[in-house]
């Protein structure tokens, strides 16, 4: 067998090992796809977070308390961006988020249990303007709800 | 000489400490353009109209959200730099025979940071530029030592 023959053989060999190779790749159970990747990347995070502050701030029962946020663009800024890296990091995406804790950032505010359901009722409006499927935007849901007790009666 | 290289060296290795420790790590969030929050008391006849006026306002180029609250009649918008308050208003203002009032929202007096945010965002890039200037100085006391070197030792 002369060596060119030999490695065409040898070439059609590991092309044929390599489709088997992809193929059962294909069988096994696909991983899910991190909710960051789910809801859309930084994207659409950023636009359900700039969407979900536009609520809040046309909410009077609680829009007093970001009158000063509001009034100072710089500090607006930052709040969206704190916001948009706490979602990232929290649903798995590549962000880091800077800010400080829930129970720093929120203490001495003195929040009351009415005015956390408000915001998340502007949270929950936000991601239905998106059309956020229900998985994903309990499985979102699930991360906030337990920095209730670090921010209610701060 | 000795001490101006010696407080070079310092100032450097500092501030390049303090930029490590105060720097944002980098983050998806970067590549995003900022925006600002506008609100206005929309005036709108009725809750109808106040979101037409919002379904309009988010076509515009440069809004990246916008939220109108029958309730409370505010109609705020997410915006980049492309926008002021201003020309906000005068846009709305051609869709609607009531022009929409800007919202001004007074912060409640109580304790606040006494630094004002923009100074904060900007510690991280000031300490960088500090210690690159001071290890540029430093290159170039090094650089002027050897050639002053270099010509004594050919003469
Ligand atoms: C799940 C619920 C909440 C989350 C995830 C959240 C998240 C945050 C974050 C990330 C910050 C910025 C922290 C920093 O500056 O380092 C912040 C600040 C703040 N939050 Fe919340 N928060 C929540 C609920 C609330 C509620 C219910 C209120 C009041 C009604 C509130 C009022 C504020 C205010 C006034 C600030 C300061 C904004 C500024 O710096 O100008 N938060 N929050």
């Amino acid at each position: 067998m002369s060596s060119y023959f030999k490695t065409l053989l040898f070439a059609a060999l590991v092309g044929v090992c390599t489709i088997i190779a992809c193929k059962k790749d294909d069988d096994t159970p696909a991983v899910e796809a991190s909710l960051y990747d789910r809801l859309g990347g930084i994207t659409a995070i950023s636009a359900v977070v700039d969407q979900f502050i536009a609520n809040v701030v046309a909410d009077n029962t609680i829009n007093g308390r970001f009158a000063a946020t509001v009034a100072n663009p710089s500090r607006a800024r930052l709040l969206r961006l704190n916001l948009i890296d706490q979602v990232c990091a929290g649903a798995g995406g590549p962000c880091s988020y800077k800010g400080m804790t829930m129970k720093e950032a929120h203490t001495g505010m003195n929040i009351t249990q009415a005015e956390f359901n408000a915001l998340v009722g502007d949270l929950v409006a936000a991601l239905d303007q998106f059309n956020v499927p229900e998985k994903e935007k309990n499985e979102l849901l699930a991360i906030l709800g337990p920095m209730q007790t670090d921010i209610v009666g701060q | 000489m000795k001490v101006l290289k010696f407080s070079m060296v310092m100032i450097s290795a500092a501030a390049m400490l303090g930029w490590l420790i105060l720097r944002k790590p980098a983050s998806a969030s970067d590549i995003l353009e900022p925006v600002c929050y506008t609100a206005f008391i929309s005036h709108a006849s009725d809750p109808e109209a106040g979101q037409a006026l919002a379904l309009a306002a988010q076509e515009w180029e440069g809004v990246s959200a916008v939220s109108y609250n029958a309730g409370s009649d505010l109609l705020v918008i997410a915006h980049t730099d492309l926008w002021t308050p201003a020309t906000l208003k005068s846009r709305l203002s051609t869709l609607t025979s009531t022009p929409p009032q800007i919202k001004q929202f007074t912060p409640s007096p109580g304790a606040q940071c006494p630094v004002p945010v923009e100074i904060v965002e900007m510690i991280p890039g000031f300490l960088l530029s500090l210690s690159i200037f001071s290890t540029i100085v430093l290159a170039g006391l090094m650089v002027f030592k050897r050639k002053k070197a270099l010509v004594s030792l050919y003469q």
